[in-house]
């Protein structure tokens, strides 16, 4: 029951959803995109909630065990309970200007820093990775190399092909190959979602 | 084809393809049913190519259960579509898996939907495996929906934690370097898999075994050999051989000056 249950629903709304998207039934129509879509607007916001739950306890289960780096565990807990109390107080959130300092204060600047970072990263990581090993870290190496002088001025400089030959392995090799791949993907979705329909991947259901 | 069906079909007249898009999925299921009645009896099924990255899964796992080290799973940054479906399903092989070998896994969650799912699945590996009281629920952890902030909690876990093997898979965006520096830092094994065409080639510089493209979608029926998931997997050859024939002739047609196969694609 507790597997069967929630495969027949997935069948049944799957099937309603997959029809509403082909044909012009009022009655089916107007039913899915108020009904159905409103119940996954809802389950996702509840889903929110048990988030919350769940990053709550790992939290306060690491102040209890005095885990490693068990203090910022609680500055985690402050600034939770300062946004969830002061969004309820609130009405306007975006509007509000105490609200929007304390968010866009500290919520954009640290991601911008995170972003920031990933040049680095991409840096170390190309460097790991462009190294002649085999014909086809070859091949990566000297497309990788074709791109990057096409890009930057200074290969322009270097010798005019550069951006042309550039445009040629991003626009014409690289397209090609990127949209078989997204055929593949296409189809594997579709392969995806009717395995899910039809309940015969079920690893994430309870027997 | 509007006065056939009585203008039923197409709701959205922006959509050109309604028709095509129908009438192919109608094939497709056709050809799933045609594939699922033959992979029930005892007729052999066609073998499958060997894909690295999914045969590295055990080898990341055995490393981890011989260093005593944890396994690091994330599940990607979608909701509940078909990418994070897909990584689900590993999931389930994965914690199967490391609830046999008594491995300790940590799986990281970014969309509230995934969380209860995610645990879920791996509750019941672990039930599977007649050991529900190894299950730690504070194991499956959701972090935070935000994209850098998500990132940037399951880099400090990745090293806090000193994963042995870091399990990548399912819809990925910039963030991927972040998580894989971070698996580099702590010595992981790193098998990633993603459905975005652009991270694809952050992950193959940076990890050990990548899955390209549509090797996402067929893992859960490579792992478990179940023969009712290898007929879809059939099924997905052959709707690419459909949309190859499709391909050629319109290739061949439009080259020779005629229009049929755009017009035959567009009616509705």
């Amino acid at each position: 029951m507790r597997r069967s249950l929630p495969m027949a629903l997935t069948l049944i709304v799957g099937s309603l959803v997959l029809v509403n998207s082909f044909f012009l039934l009022p009655g089916l129509n107007a039913f899915v995109n108020r009904y159905v879509s409103r119940t996954s607007t809802v389950s996702m916001a509840w889903a929110v909630a048990l988030g919350s739950i769940s990053l709550m306890r790992n939290h306060f289960r690491r102040i209890s065990r005095k885990a490693e780096n068990w203090q910022y565990s609680i500055l985690l807990i402050i600034f939770f309970t300062f946004f969830l109390v002061f969004g309820l107080l609130v009405n306007r959130h975006q509007s509000d200007p105490v609200y929007a300092f304390f968010f866009s204060s500290v919520q954009p600047p640290l991601s911008s820093t995170t972003y920031g970072i990933l040049c680095f990263y991409v840096a170390s990581a190309a460097y790991r990775s462009f190294r002649m090993r085999s014909m086809d870290s070859a091949m990566m190496m000297l497309s990788a190399f074709i791109v990057m002088l096409g890009a930057v001025p200074i290969g322009e400089a270097i010798w005019s092909g550069f951006p042309p030959l550039s445009e040629f392995v991003m626009g014409t090799m690289n397209t090609s190959v990127i949209r078989a791949i997204t055929i593949g993907l296409t189809v594997g979705a579709i392969s995806q979602s009717m395995r899910n329909l039809l309940g015969i991947e079920r690893g994430h259901m309870t027997e | 084809m509007n006065g056939i069906l009585g203008g039923w079909l197409a709701p959205d007249t922006t959509n050109k393809f309604a028709l095509i898009s129908f009438l192919y999925v109608i094939a497709f299921t056709s050809i799933n049913i045609f594939w699922n009645f033959k992979a029930r009896g005892d007729e052999p099924l066609p073998k499958l190519r060997r894909i690295a990255g999914l045969d590295a899964i055990d080898e990341a796992i055995g490393r981890c259960t011989e260093m005593g080290r944890p396994v690091i799973y994330n599940v990607g940054m979608d909701p509940l579509t078909p990418p994070t479906f897909a990584s689900l399903a590993i999931l389930s092989y994965v914690s199967k898996q490391v609830a046999r070998y008594d491995t300790r896994m940590i799986t990281v969650v970014r969309m509230p939907a995934v969380l209860p799912i995610a645990e879920n699945s791996v509750r019941q590996s672990y039930l599977e495996a007649g050991k529900p009281d190894a299950f730690r629920p504070e194991d499956v952890r959701f972090m935070t929906t935000d994209q850098f902030g998500y990132a940037t909690a399951v880099l400090g876990v990745t090293v806090r934690e000193k994963a042995a093997a870091a399990i990548m898979f399912g819809y990925y965006l910039a963030e991927c370097m972040v998580f894989t520096e971070a698996g580099f830092e702590a010595g992981a094994i790193q098998v990633a898999g993603t459905t975005n065409n652009v991270q694809v080639a952050f992950f193959i510089a940076s990890c050990d075994y990548t899955l390209i493209g549509e090797e996402l979608y067929v893992a859960s029926a490579y792992l478990s050999k179940d023969r009712v998931r290898i007929a879809t997997l059939i099924t997905q050859d052959w709707g690419k051989a459909i949309l190859v024939v499709i391909w050629l002739v319109g290739l061949v047609l439009t080259t020779c000056g005629s229009r049929v196969v755009q017009d035959l694609l567009t009616l509705y």
